[in-house]
């Protein structure tokens, strides 16, 4: 074997290979880093085309696909057929992990941890935590270690893993975005809901329920801001929906609790001079005017209208509220025959034949209408079924005589836990629960409506500690009797904070100045026969009764005119049977104790 | 002071009666040579004895003249038989020695030196016991005998009866009083006993024997200046070879100079082998000045890094022909390490230039300053690799291990660490072994005061190399200690005074080769350029990337801050204009929420005002500070965080959640200094409560204000903010709802 060569060549190009090689390395790693992995994800129906920065792709309906995307401003063009449905420009950052673009915001999209422990290791009791990602149509996930996949059952975990190690799960539920929809209005996230179904609709208008969704996120939002917030929102969709009545009612209620009824009656004045034929308008001025010039306009439009059915719900309603069960039983009877929105006026037909002495035939019909009814696509909704045990005046479902109540029970029970629906028509009826019955999830509006209705059943200072775990969708559940009752109640043991919180939840057509003035004495409650039900005016006037008590004066009459209002079990009629009387030396809540 | 018979020196040396000195010194070598003392002993002994009788002119005159005497007579016949007795011994017939001598003594009982040939011949074949026999007959015929003493005392040495044979060796001194070697065998046996005192007296004291020679003077002094470094008398031994430096001074007799340096070089070999290097190393150094052209009796370093570059050439043709035979040239894999080493450094610092360069994330004073030292390190390192990498491609070496006649030696590349074998005081083989499987064998040894490791593949091969190593050393102190290491082959390849001119890290570099130090710290401070130059590119990408995330936020509270703590010109306008989209949002919803018919709608030119200085000044923050007079308040009814909640339900109403913040004057720093602060004073004075309010910060169509209550109204607080609300026409004026949503009464009250 001879000496290898020593000419400095050798060396030189060796170490000029290696510097390339190095630079290549660096090279090529670096332009790998410039780029971050995007998940682009379409839950809507329709297959879409998507333009991201230079690349152009496809992503059907219900589908998703990864990319790696170079770092920087990234122009994004979602089309679907013709129309675009977002064109925007986001940012990949090199913070690394995965980004997600979620179009419209829509995929109900959630991050998990998955805790994987050894088969040695104690029992954890921590739940995993999940975080909800929806209605944001890019943001970036982070490490994700489990991307639209089921994380494994178990893994191999090594020995520095410890007792136990975590993975992160980026998962999709079912249910598009709807289910964004309700995950970000149950979890409070209120602003990104009404960004992103408002996005929605606008896009894709004809998505059922959509414009819906788009509609009642913004009323929250903007009763979340404040009354001037949602006053601007109520006017807006006044004045974009005219021949809306429900867009005029929602501005009416938010004048009333501004306290301009004034400005009201003025402007549907102003407009049905300049619209004399609008039916609308006329029919909102009714609501407004004066008694008995709102009931006459009521009256002349069914006359002049026989087949219009706005006037004659209006009317209908007019005469429930002013007790006049027998004029108004004809025209509920007509809506029953043709009115497709019958159903939200099945518990004024309801009150009418009870109050004529026609309660069993109410229940009766009541039932035989709900069962009617396709239980797939149209099942019976819990206060329907509320109603119908009010009507009967129990909740039990036992015994052949009960078979309606049982189906009723059944196809409202939805996935809610067994027993709930019984416990809480129970609860609303103002019956004791049974013991075994089960108990929701704290989370639950049904169950914290729950809560609250036992509260109440003991005494107002309790249903205060549990009206203030209410929401606006609890109270929703509970209804304006309750919610008046308690508000009412409230401000006569002078808890001026939650009177005014518990009145605007209840969505009593009521503003807090009125109650005021009603618990005052300087305004009737008779005034208010326009607005109010009877049972919000039994619950005015049982509040009464109750400060007449306070005050140490005769209150047996007033006592035995809500005796006599009361038609259907409630609230009120718990309350009235439930509740110590209070003391007339400045007694207030927990000292009526006997 | 060997007692056997002598053969003719001039015959074992095979030269001339007449020879010179240097002549007898070629003959020697040449025989030792051809004869070396591992495989023939013996002769190396003849030979030796035969060159130190012929080199010292004493000896060499007496010789002469006995010679001429005993040419004739019984004496010469006496000697005659003795000589074929050795000659029988040497060719291995012990029986047939030991009778001719036996024959002898049984006709001249009296032939003392046929019986000291019969003792020694015992005691050369381990015999001591018989031995012993044979010199006590000998003494009973003739106890004054001196040389029988001294023979005795060997015997009683072999048998480790110490003190019998100090006494045998003290009597032969006693019987010989002009006989040096008694007492240098006394004071050998003193040392062994631990009586080092005791044998450096008697050193001295043979100094001044009757007619004792200079020759045999100067070697008791060697001898006794070695005793002294053997047992660590450093300090007296210096002065002792200072005496003897002024004993032979430059001009005195230059063979009694040379004799003296061999005396010292066998010390030095007597000191090595009692594994006494630095004394050992001592006396050649100073045995140096009596024998300077010796290319071997140097002190020898432990260790030395010799750059193959500065070997001479003969040192060079010895290592390429050992790198031929062995086969130590450089291979694939005396490279690639290197080379992958060097790529693995310059891709490091390809990445670390390129993160300097590119890198996103925002750097400070001190992080550049950091990253300078990080990229000047880096650079000069890689220079440092670079270097080493083209000296291996620049040396035909690979690595390998080979013997020199005098060192270990061990090539790496391009330079040979040198072990002198002198040093090897130690040596162990260790097998290595995997799951029972040999894998390897660890040849440890210790030089001196270092241990080195050599791995050596195969049980024999290891064996065999530790066996040559020792071999080696032992020759090595052999020739060392009779003067004639020079005469050893292949000492010329690697010369100790080379190794003696190493540096006190133990390097020997190649002259005129430059150091690697300049270049690294050209190449470091390149690095530091190359940092310099990466600030202003640099700071603009991370400006870049700054306003990437932001903007990628588009989060209003984000776009202020980096507005308002980091504004690059470059994007300034865009983020403006993001932010007065925002803000024209809150306008626009500010119109529609405080529309003319409202109580609220004077307070629109307030919140404008808002809006406007948070576009101006990128802050959105209101402060609120609520302070009351000493006992006007407990800490529990204190409606200062009442006051921050209802000023934020209070924009938020106006212009929108998420546009304007409100706090109690300890906000996030991220909103930065507060764009309006509203000061409440509370006061109470004579039954009535009192709230001054000063806005501070901005020009607001707004006046301050002094708002009075009944101090005994428990629901004060909430009558004083409905009349700032009503005064300055907020959102809430003119409604007789609550705004300061104090804590419920009832939820207090209530007990389960």
């Amino acid at each position: 074997m001879s000496a290898p060569s020593t000419s400095p060549r050798h060396g030189r190009l060796l170490l000029g290979g290696i510097g390339i090689c190095a630079l290549a390395v660096v090279g090529v790693t670096w332009t790998g880093r410039a780029q971050e992995k995007v998940l682009f994800v379409n839950a809507l129906d329709t297959p879409v085309t998507v333009t991201a920065g230079s690349e152009r792709f496809s992503l059907g309906a219900n589908d998703h696909l990864v990319r790696p995307m170079p770092i920087g401003p990234m122009d994004v063009d979602v089309r679907g057929g013709e129309a675009t449905l977002a064109h925007e420009t986001v940012f990949v950052t090199d913070e690394g992990g995965l980004f997600v673009y979620n179009l419209l915001g829509a995929a109900p999209l959630f991050i998990t941890t998955v805790r994987y422990e050894r088969n040695d290791a104690p029992a954890s009791e921590s739940e995993p935590s999940s975080l909800v990602v929806a209605g944001t149509s890019f943001l970036r996930a982070g490490h994700i270690d489990y991307v639209l996949t089921d994380p494994p059952r178990s893994i191999q975990m090594r020995k520095e893993d410890g007792r136990y190690t975590t993975r992160f799960h980026l998962g999709q539920a079912p249910g598009g975005w709807a289910a964004s929809y309700g995950w970000l209005m149950s979890n409070h996230q209120t602003a990104k809901a009404a960004r992103f179904t408002e996005e929605l609709a606008r896009v894709l208008p004809e998505t059922p329920g959509a414009r819906n969704a788009a509609l009642i996120s913004r009323m929250v939002l903007s009763r979340e801001e404040g009354l001037l917030a949602s006053l601007a929102a109520t006017r807006a969709r006044r004045d974009a929906q005219p021949d809306d009545a429900d867009a005029q009612r929602a501005w009416m209620y938010d004048m009333r609790r501004a306290g301009r009824n004034d400005e009201v009656r003025a402007y549907y004045q102003a407009e049905v001079e300049r619209h004399p034929g609008s039916l609308v308008m006329a029919v909102m001025l009714a609501r407004v005017e004066p008694e008995p010039a709102g009931t006459a306009r009521l009256e002349a439009l069914v006359r002049a209208h026989p087949g219009e059915l706005l006037p004659r719900r209006a009317l209908a309603v007019r005469y429930a509220r002013q007790q006049r069960w027998a004029d108004a039983l004809p025209l509920l009877d007509a809506m029953e025959q043709g009115d497709p929105d019958y159903a939200r006026y099945q518990d004024t037909h309801a009150e009418v034949l009870v109050a004529l002495g026609r309660r069993a035939e109410a229940a009766r019909r009541l039932s035989e209408r709900l069962l009617q009814a396709s239980p797939e696509t149209e099942p019976p909704d819990l206060d329907d079924v509320q109603l119908y045990a009010k009507l009967v005046g129990h909740a039990s479902l036992e015994g052949k005589e009960n078979a309606a109540m049982r189906q009723l029970v059944a196809s409202a029970q939805n996935d809610r836990p067994e027993g709930m629906v019984v416990r809480w028509l129970s609860a609303s009826l103002g019956l004791p629960p049974e013991v075994d019955s089960p108990l929701g999830t704290k989370d639950d509006p049904l169950e914290t409506a729950v809560r609250l209705m036992l509260a109440l059943a003991e005494e107002p200072g309790f249903a205060a500690r549990a009206s203030t775990q209410l929401d606006f969708f609890g109270f929703h559940r509970l209804g304006p009797e309750a919610g008046l009752l308690l508000a009412a109640e409230f401000e006569r043991l002078g808890d001026a904070a939650l009177a005014a919180r518990t009145l605007d939840l209840s969505g009593v057509e009521l503003g807090y100045g009125e109650l005021q003035d009603v618990l005052r004495g300087t305004l009737p409650v008779e005034s208010l026969t326009t607005t109010l039900d009877w049972g919000e005016r039994a619950a005015l006037h049982l509040v009464l009764a109750r400060q007449l008590d306070a005050q140490g004066r005769d209150s047996k009459a007033a006592y035995a005119r809500v005796k006599k209002e009361i038609l259907l079990p409630g609230a009120v009629s718990i309350a009235l049977q439930k509740w110590d009387r209070p003391k007339p030396s400045n007694a207030v809540a927990g000292d009526s104790v006997p | 002071m060997n007692n056997e018979p002598r053969q003719n020196p001039y015959e074992v040396l095979g030269v001339e009666q007449d020879a010179d000195a240097r002549a007898i010194k070629k003959a020697y070598f040449e025989r030792v040579r051809q004869n070396p003392p591992e495989t023939h002993p013996e002769e190396f002994r003849r030979l030796r004895e035969a060159y130190e009788l012929l080199s010292d002119p004493e000896a060499r005159q007496a010789f002469d003249a006995s010679a001429a005497q005993q040419a004739d007579g019984p004496e010469a016949r006496n000697n005659a038989a003795l000589q074929e007795a050795i000659n029988l011994f040497e060719a291995g017939d012990k029986v047939g020695g030991r009778r001719l001598l036996t024959e002898l003594l049984n006709e001249q009982p009296d032939l003392h030196d046929a019986r000291i040939l019969l003792g020694r011949h015992f005691l050369y074949e381990g015999d001591a016991k018989e031995a012993l026999a044979e010199f006590d007959a000998l003494l009973a015929r003739a106890p004054d005998y001196w040389q029988a003493h001294l023979q005795r005392g060997w015997a009683l040495l072999r048998l480790e009866r110490m003190k019998e044979a100090a006494d045998a060796f003290w009597r032969a001194g006693k019987h010989g009083p002009s006989e040096v070697s008694p007492r240098v065998a006394l004071a050998d046996c003193l040392e062994a006993m631990g009586q080092v005192a005791d044998a450096l007296k008697v050193l001295e004291q043979a100094q001044s024997l009757p007619g004792i020679s200079r020759m045999d003077v100067l070697a008791l002094k060697v001898r006794r200046i070695a005793t002294m470094l053997e047992f660590g008398q450093d300090a007296v031994a210096a002065k002792e070879l200072d005496r003897l430096d002024a004993e032979l001074p430059e001009d005195a007799d230059p063979e009694l100079r040379r004799w003296t340096g061999a005396q010292l070089s066998a010390a030095a070999a007597h000191l090595f082998g009692q594994q006494k290097s630095r004394g050992a190393n001592q006396l050649l150094a100073f045995g140096r000045r009596f024998n300077p052209e010796s290319a071997t009796e140097a002190a020898y370093p432990t260790c030395v890094t010799v750059e193959v570059d500065a070997l001479p050439q003969v040192t060079r043709d010895w290592l390429h022909s050992e790198a031929e035979r062995i086969g130590g040239w450089r291979v694939l894999s005396t490279w690639v390490m290197p080379a992958l080493f060097t790529l693995i450094c310059a891709t490091a610092l390809c990445f670390l230039l390129t993160f300097i360069f590119l890198g996103t994330n925002e750097r400070g004073v001190w992080d550049w300053v950091f990253w300078a030292a990080v990229a000047g390190f880096g650079c000069g390192a890689m220079y440092y690799q670079t270097r080493y990498l083209l000296r291996v491609m620049a040396s035909p070496y690979g690595r390998f291990n080979t013997i020199h006649p005098l060192h270990l030696i061990q090539v790496a590349i391009d330079r040979i660490t040198v072990w002198p074998l002198v040093h090897l005081q130690d040596l162990q083989l260790v097998n290595h072994q995997n799951n029972g499987v040999y894998q390897h064998t660890n040849i440890q040894m210790r030089f001196s005061d270092k241990r080195m490791v050599l791995t050596v593949k195969g049980k024999d091969k290891a064996e065999a190399l530790a066996q040559e190593l020792i071999a080696r050393r032992r020759r090595v102190l052999e020739l060392l200690g009779r003067g004639m290491l020079d005469a050893e082959s292949g000492v010329e390849h690697l010369p100790p005074a080379l190794l003696a001119s190493a540096d006190k890290q133990g390097h020997v570099r190649a002259p005129h080769t430059p150091s690697p130090w300049p270049g690294v710290f050209v190449a470091a401070g390149i690095g530091v350029l190359l940092v310099g130059a990466a600030v202003w590119p640099q700071n603009r990408l991370s400006a870049e990337h700054a306003w990437m995330r932001v903007a990628s936020n588009a989060d209003l509270s984000t776009m202020l801050e980096y507005l308002r703590e980091q504004p690059d010109p470059r994007f300034v306008p865009q983020l403006q204009a993001r932010v007065d989209a925002e803000l024209g949002k809150a306008r626009t919803q500010l119109e529609a929420r405080l529309d003319p018919g409202s109580a609220a709608a004077p307070s629109r030119a307030f919140f404008t005002a808002l809006l406007d200085a948070a576009s101006r000044t990128h802050s959105r923050r209101i402060t609120v500070t609520y302070a009351a007079q000493e006992g006007a308040r407990t800490p529990q009814d204190d409606p200062s965080e009442l006051l921050v909640s209802a000023w934020q339900r209070t924009v938020d109403e106006a212009v929108g959640q998420g546009v304007l913040v409100v706090d109690g004057g300890r906000g996030s720093q991220r909103e930065g200094p507060p764009l309006l602060t509203l000061h409440v004073r509370e006061e109470v004075q004579a039954g009535k409560r009192g709230w001054s309010v000063k806005p501070e910060g901005l020009e607001l169509p707004v006046a301050p204000l002094d708002l009075v209550a009944d101090a005994a109204d428990p629901r004060g607080s909430e009558v004083l903010f409905h009349a700032w609300v009503d005064r300055w026409h907020l959102p809430g004026a003119g409604d007789r709802r609550p705004l300061l949503l104090t804590a419920s009464t009832l939820v207090q009250e209530a007990q389960p």
